[in-house]
């Protein structure tokens, strides 16, 4: 089974956690043949193991197959950092959208990748096109963003260990220069035809919690005027979840 | 209990999301273990699991519902499906009525709260994944909550819509049951 490292015995845990992402994997709706084959887990078990977890509201059944279920939707809402992130932002990406018109996110970092916590459509619908999608951190201005001001060794090992070592000092040189002005640019590295501009939120211990960004299209959308706006409202989101903090 | 058991594992995982989902600050392992009623080493392991798979996260000692669930929550089939249907009925319905719009969505006695279109100052004490008993959800306070039912059963929906009135607004509640249907038929419509 693929979560199972090395010879770690397969858990329960695992067991439970590999079904409910293979739904995920599979565009969340899923058959319990789907889950098994996806898994690796013997079909008798996954079935099994499908009963319990729609008996207790996180995966459902559907005519199409087993979908996400309504307790993690719920658990989802609870979920500490999107939603304080969420408290914090509204405001801010108000007033960013009145400035600029453009697609924005609020992302934090999961793994390789940045996740949007928070996503509003500008005019352009360039991915990621609503909250709970992943872009690639190594190539996006989100990551960017939160990489140059990360001290997580751990979190910058998962970004950067699929670069090869040009890869990886091209990044270093460009990381170098966002720690400078706090501003990250994506030049149509992720997404064909797609600006992003980013800057990170930090703690009030100065560690990257998020990062917010400003995409549009790469005919049309001044970069130069979107990089004070994005600082700005970086800035700002930064306040106010200081004060919420306290 | 044994390790491997599957039915004991969801269990102790699910009161520890319960636990922790009441409870924005966080908790430590200690106070989790008490609060759960489960051994302090059980809690321990399974958070530790949890916190590597981002269901939990940690900071300092405080763990709290992590980004996982949050990112699984967004794809969840009947309150995402109600709530794309949903979301511009309720704009519109506030803008004519100018009270909060409120959309619940049952699970057995409960109503969950999964979307919510607000007027004026925002309710701190309102807020998406709420968890209602549902005669409370219709009749408490009663003077200001005017209550529908949208109701899907070839969709297996089964949810209710409802106008949340501040002191100073008149009660119009005249257009909620135009709204309710109209949130039905897009939903039959499978829009």
């Amino acid at each position: 089974m693929r979560t199972a490292q090395g010879d770690e015995p397969v858990s329960v845990l695992d067991r439970i956690i590999a079904i409910v992402e293979a739904v995920r994997e599979c565009g969340g709706c899923a058959s319990v043949t789907e889950l098994a084959f996806a898994t690796g887990i013997p079909k008798s078990t996954a079935s099994r193991t499908v009963a319990e977890l729609v008996r207790r509201g996180y995966l459902e059944r559907t005519d199409a197959g087993v979908v996400i279920g309504l307790r993690l939707f719920e658990l989802g809402a609870r979920a500490s950092t999107p939603r304080r992130l969420g408290v914090a932002a509204l405001p801010v990406l108000a007033e960013l959208f009145n400035a600029t018109g453009e697609h924005l996110n609020v992302a934090v970092q999961d793994g390789r990748d940045m996740l949007s916590v928070i996503s509003v459509r500008g005019r352009l619908r360039p991915a990621p096109s609503r909250a709970g999608v992943r872009v690639p951190a190594a190539t996006t201005a989100l990551g960017k963003a939160f990489l140059a001001f990360t001290s997580d060794e751990s979190a910058a090992r998962a970004i950067t260990d699929g670069l090869d070592s040009r890869g990886r000092s091209r990044l270093e040189r460009e990381l170098e220069h966002v720690r400078s002005c706090a501003v990250a640019i994506d030049r149509c590295e992720t997404f064909p035809g797609v600006v992003g501009v980013a800057s990170p939120v930090l703690s009030p211990q100065l560690a990257p919690v998020a990062a917010i960004s400003v995409a549009g299209p790469v005919r049309g959308m001044d970069t130069e005027r979107m990089i004070p706006l994005v600082r700005h409202a970086a800035l700002a989101l930064t306040r106010r979840l200081a004060l919420q903090a306290v | 209990m044994a390790a491997d058991d599957p039915v004991g594992v969801l269990d102790r995982i699910t009161v520890i999301f319960e636990v922790l989902g009441e409870d924005d600050r966080g908790m430590g392992v200690s106070e989790l273990a008490q609060r759960t009623g489960l051994p302090k080493s059980t809690v321990s392991r399974l958070v530790s699991g949890l916190v590597h798979r981002h269901y939990l996260e940690r900071d300092g000692s405080a763990i709290r519902l992590g980004v996982r669930l949050f990112e699984l929550g967004q794809l969840a089939e009947a309150p995402q499906r109600l709530r794309r249907a949903a979301l511009p009925i309720m704009s519109a319905l506030r803008a004519e009525t100018g009270a909060t719009v409120e959309l619940a969505i049952r699970d057995g006695a409960d109503m969950v709260l999964i979307a919510m279109v607000r007027a004026g100052a925002p309710d701190a004490s309102r807020r998406i994944g709420d968890r209602t008993p549902a005669p409370e959800w219709r009749d408490t306070p009663a003077p200001s909550r005017v209550t529908q039912p949208v109701r899907v059963p070839s969709a297996g929906i089964d949810a209710a819509i409802t106008l949340v009135f501040s002191d100073d607004v008149d009660q119009n509640a005249a257009p909620l049951e135009a709204a309710a249907r109209a949130i039905e038929r897009g939903l039959e419509r499978g829009d």
